[in-house]
């Protein structure tokens, strides 16, 4: 989590002409590994991945008067990538959908194919799980999961309650783990 | 626990450790996820430069009078709306905003015909040089790309 302090910082610079450009590389200095990671445990791609960051961040710059600073600038720009991975990804499985492609078997073959992802066996399984689930689901469990989000933050980048939040976080672990056995042994 | 405390314990960390840690946790290489060598240290150039207004281009070699005439007119439509009070309210809405507008002007040829010319068509039209096109252009802020789909 950023320094209340910092994100004052660059919210300022960025909402002044003079010194946007500055306040704009320090905000994808600060957020660009996170933001990259959240982003590509959603859409899986690298290249994928990349277009979608390069949209969020121009997205906050030219949307940065509309920001009111009443969530803090983290909770807003991981609402935005949240939202634009997911388009992102809508608008592939329409395409798949489209060409009468199962959008699982697409999405396999898509993640396999690409040169920046070596996993083995396991952890094409657990990508293709989590993959597999519904969307607040697949979510809650990345962010639980691999970005070790606390419930709260979650709770207010995705609009849902902590409560919700456990019981989604929950659903997904235990459909995983049927999802990968039903591989192993199915 | 002081400082001097957490040093006696005889703890230690590998060099450089606490410097990763945090791209290790956020990367998990056990995902079996990459990124490019490099990546993360140029993206503030190649996004940065998605926002700056873009300058260097000849733009003159590519564009016919015609062409330029229609963005001029698209660009000036200020000058040209508090002329035409009484047009249609179809133009207004489109007025609202310049893409539009200017959509709307390539999709209705005809209205070009009725415009006031005048304000861009002078004898200093035929004086127009290169540097005063772009510095034109420039100042308008026009962008290159919705000047190439002109074309």
């Amino acid at each position: 989590m950023t320094n209340e302090l910092d994100e004052q910082k660059i919210v300022a610079q960025l909402k002044d002409p003079i010194e946007a450009e500055l306040g704009f590389r320090s905000l994808i200095g600060t957020y660009k590994e996170r933001l990259y990671w959240h982003i590509r445990r959603i859409v899986l791609i690298h290249e994928d991945t990349d277009d979608v960051l390069q949209d969020v961040f121009v997205k906050v710059y030219k949307n940065i008067h509309s920001f009111k600073e009443e969530s803090s600038l983290y909770t807003w720009i991981y609402r935005i990538a949240t939202n634009e991975a997911l388009s992102h990804k809508k608008r592939m499985q329409r395409k798949w959908e489209g060409m009468s492609q199962s959008v699982e078997e697409a999405s396999a073959q898509d993640l396999k194919a690409d040169p920046y992802f070596s996993g083995d066996d396991a952890q094409l399984a657990l990508k293709l799980a989590i993959d597999s689930l519904p969307e607040k689901q697949m979510l809650v469990f990345n962010m639980k999961y691999f970005q070790q989000l606390k419930y709260d933050e979650m709770s207010s980048i995705l609009n849902t309650s902590v409560g919700a939040l456990k019981a989604s976080y929950h659903h997904a672990v235990k459909k995983i783990e049927a999802f990968i056995k039903n591989e192993e042994y199915g | 626990m002081d400082k001097e405390h957490i040093h006696n314990e005889g703890f230690q960390v590998p060099e450089g450790y606490f410097e990763q840690l945090e791209s290790s946790v956020l990367g998990r290489l056990d995902e079996g996820m990459e990124v490019p060598e490099g990546y993360f240290e140029n993206i503030e150039d190649r996004i940065v430069s998605k926002v700056k207004p873009q300058r260097t281009i000849s733009i003159s070699r590519y564009l016919s009078w015609s062409a330029a005439a229609v963005i001029l007119l698209s660009l000036g439509f200020w000058t040209f709306s508090s002329n035409n009070q009484g047009r249609d309210e179809t133009l207004m809405v489109a007025m609202a905003d310049e893409d539009v507008y200017l959509d709307y002007l390539l999709d209705n040829p005809e209205e070009l015909e009725s415009l006031d010319l005048s304000p861009f068509l002078d004898d200093s039209m035929n004086e127009l040089d290169d540097e005063t096109m772009i510095e034109f252009l420039d100042e308008s802020e026009f962008d290159l790309e919705d000047l190439e789909s002109l074309i």
